[in-house]
């Protein structure tokens, strides 16, 4: 499968942590040399997650149900939003969002959940926080089932032509994803808190991202009050992007009925406009992550003494 | 005593070079292999570069960010200096030891060595794969079975798939796990662990193999069959790092060895030498905390009698020096309270622990010690003591006469110490001579065998 990831045996050259990784891209490429061992990883979290429970993998499709019954019986029911198939819009917008948020969760405890290997042997610890994020491509991909599910069932098609698009949201998201958890895995090796930190921003970040509500209700509002220049405000999260490419692809507000249409005007526009938004995304996502190798390579030299 | 490497004369590479690619030839700037000058040496395989490393002390560890802030704040972090200036180079299919006394910054110097902690200065450089045993184990997964964390332990090396399922069955074969192979590896017993964690490390071919203490674990069998694994390695011609504070393992094993002290190296060079200068620094320890060694005594309620004095008669030094061969001649001073009958017992133990005489007097002198109240002197000699080098503790047992009960014990109530002119290895130094041929052959024995002349006890007693 993989290469030989050592130089030849003549040549002597640093081992390990024992000086800071030259550049991001230096630890970019240990950890593609270390793909393999990457794969056992993520391999090894999907298989432990469920490992113990009854119901095991059936936790993937349970728990987004669940959650889609609540937050329908509350938003239909209890405070009408008059959003039109309310449980296909949540479960797409659950769907990308939870890529992320499971990501950067699981990706926090990565070291310090593998203090077994991580002070016994040594290979490149950008692995763990990377390799935690692969795994839940496996929970992302059975959220997107279960969408699939929903779709046939309200025989609501998705934008066949943007398809591609989505798959950028998902690709802007992991690097977003990547860049958090590199980041806070580090840190929370010297500062626990960062973990338990982490739940509430979570949180804060779920209800500052367009899935409950919808995009138009805040950027009209930021409009009419203070010019259309000022809509740029709405997408200052990095998440609302690729929620709202999501939404535009998946829930596909132009195969509504037209009197449903109207607060998804917004997310109607062209296609540029989500490449734009993406691209912003894109930035603040590899920005992240620029910063988060950096700080990983500047602490790992002392997460065993850590540990 | 000098760091070592600094004399070889290699061409150092700048202490804080720019930048990791510099080093390690990726986008192909390739380094020379770098090479003694004096053309003797083979090429280093671990080059260790001025190694130094502090831990900043604390009664524990601050986890939690208000807990760093408050342990800031209070600025009590004591600073521990582990290992200071550190420098040597080890050469490619050498076997070399390092030793040293418990907190002595070996198991620092391991860790930095295997990459996994890094050093406050300087740095350590590797030719090719290193895999590290540390701590009785090589990096296992607890959640992974066995066979998972083979691949994975495979894959961290770098090594092929398919080259790790060729091996495979040699591993499992070797480590005599075949049953539990398909078991998470937290379930396993900590033989198991050990044994499949040397059986990885060995079998995945690694250029440096680093070994912490790990052939101090497992039954008597698993461990020959280790020591035979170490010497097809060393054959093969890999580097191997060993850690031990047994000098005796280290003395069969390692040609050069590194001599380790409360973080600073006293001495790189050839084993036997290293262990000398070991012994010393301990012995020095010793007399610095005032005994020879720590005496044990074992209380007794109501004794009968009591050890008063243990010594060595031949020397006055608190721990006599002896040439191999020589009679020990040991003192014991008793005081009985009553009249007893009684006998004494003598146990002389090698710095290991191992009990190499244990002799009560009573089959010696023929019968029991028949004691009055008031002091008594019983002297036992050991006639040409055949024991290499090192230091050997003495425990005197006073028993009763059938030697069912004890009524003083002194352990290491003194000891000697054992030093050849003609250092050698092994555990019995015997009168040995050497010659060519069967000996009937005149070539090399026109003067007659020749003789290791340090065992010879007519020539020490001359």
């Amino acid at each position: 499968m993989t290469t030989t990831a050592s130089p030849p045996p003549n040549e002597l050259r640093p081992i390990g942590t024992s000086r800071p990784a030259a550049s991001a891209t230096r630890q970019l490429a240990e950890v593609w040399n270390h793909r393999s061992l990457l794969l056992t990883l993520a391999g090894r979290d999907v298989k432990s997650r469920h490992r113990n429970s009854l119901l095991g993998f059936t936790w993937n499709l349970l728990n987004p149900l669940l959650q889609m019954v609540i937050y329908t019986v509350v938003f239909t029911y209890f405070m009408p939003g008059g959003t039109p198939m309310f449980p296909l819009k949540l479960l797409t917008g659950t769907a990308i969002f939870s890529l992320f948020t499971t990501g950067v969760t699981n990706g926090t405890t990565s070291v310090t959940g593998n203090t077994a290997l991580v002070s016994k042997i040594w290979f490149p610890r950008e692995v763990l926080p990377v390799a935690a994020i692969v795994s839940n491509l496996v929970t992302f991909a059975s959220r997107i089932s279960i969408l699939v599910v929903a779709m046939i069932i309200y025989r609501h098609p998705p934008a066949w032509s943007l398809l591609w698009l989505a798959v950028c949201a998902v690709l802007v998201t992991m690097v977003l994803a990547t860049g958090a958890a590199v980041l806070l895995s580090a840190l929370n090796v010297y500062f626990r808190d960062v973990q338990h930190f982490l739940d509430l921003i979570l949180l804060a970040l779920f209800w500052f991202t367009p899935i409950i509500w919808s995009y138009g209700f805040v950027a009209n509002e930021l409009i009419n009050r203070f010019g259309p220049r000022w809509e740029r405000l709405a997408m200052l999260n990095p998440l609302t992007p690729v929620v709202t490419v999501f939404e535009r692809v998946l829930y596909n507000p132009a195969a509504l009925p037209p009197d449903g249409q109207h607060q998804f005007e917004l997310i109607l526009r062209p296609t540029s406009w989500h490449l734009q938004n993406l691209g912003y995304s894109l930035v603040v996502g590899l920005v992240l992550l620029y910063i988060g190798l950096r700080v990983f390579s500047r602490l790992e030299g002392s997460f065993v003494e850590n540990l | 005593m000098q760091p070592a490497a600094a004399n070889h004369g290699f061409p150092l590479a700048p202490r804080q070079p720019a930048s990791r690619e510099h080093a390690t030839g990726f986008l192909s700037k390739n380094r020379p292999v770098e090479t003694a000058d004096d053309g003797r040496n083979p090429p280093v395989a671990v080059s260790v570069r001025n190694v130094g490393k502090t831990f900043r002390g604390g009664t524990s560890d601050p986890k939690t960010l208000k807990e760093r802030l408050l342990t800031n704040l209070s600025s009590n972090t004591s600073k521990f200096l582990a290992l200071d200036d550190v420098s040597f180079d080890i050469y490619q299919g050498e076997t070399f030891g390092i030793i040293g006394h418990n907190g002595s910054g070996k198991s620092t110097l391991l860790k930095i060595i295997a990459g996994i902690m890094r050093p406050t200065t300087g740095e350590v450089l590797v030719a090719g794969r290193l895999a590290a045993l540390l701590e009785l184990g090589a990096g296992f997964h607890p959640e992974l079975t066995g066979a998972e964390n083979i691949h994975l332990n495979g894959s961290i090396l770098g090594l092929e798939e398919s080259y790790v399922d060729e091996l495979f069955q040699d591993i499992v074969d070797f480590a005599e796990i075949e049953d539990f192979i398909h078991a998470p590896v937290k379930h396993y017993s900590s033989g198991m662990r050990a044994r499949l964690g040397f059986s990885v490390a060995t079998y995945l071919d690694p250029d440096v193999l680093l070994i912490d203490e790990v052939l101090s674990v497992g039954d008597e069998q698993f461990r020959r069959k280790c020591m035979e694994r170490v010497h097809r390695f060393r054959s093969m011609g890999r580097t191997m790092i060993l850690v031990s504070h047994s000098a005796s393992t280290v003395a069969q094993l390692c040609q050069r060895s590194a001599v380790l002290s409360h973080g600073r190296l006293l001495h790189v060079g050839d084993s036997t030498e290293a262990i000398a200068i070991y012994r010393a620094a301990l012995a020095a320890g010793r007399r610095r905390r005032g005994t020879a060694a720590t005496t044990v005594e074992e209380p007794t309620e109501h004794r009968a009698v009591s050890i008063i004095d243990t010594r060595v008669v031949t020397g006055d030094d608190t721990e006599p020096t002896l040439n191999p061969g020589d009679d020990v001649t040991i003192e014991i001073k008793l005081e009985a309270f009553d009249q007893i009958e009684g006998r004494l017992r003598l146990a002389v133990k090698s710095e290991e622990g191992t009990v190499l005489i244990n002799q009560a007097s009573t089959p010696l002198l023929g019968r029991n010690l028949e004691l009055e109240p008031g002091t008594a002197t019983v002297t036992f000699t050991l006639h040409s003591v055949p024991l290499r080098d090192g230091t050997y503790t003495v425990d005197a047992i006073a028993e009763s006469a059938d030697g069912r009960t004890t009524l003083h014990r002194v352990g290491s109530a003194c000891a000697f110490r054992i030093v050849s002119r003609n250092p050698h290895l092994g555990l019995v130094a015997v009168d040995l001579s050497c010659q060519l041929g069967d000996g009937s052959d005149p070539i090399g024995s026109s003067s007659g065998p020749t003789r290791d002349r340090s065992r010879t006890p007519q020539e020490v007693a001359q």
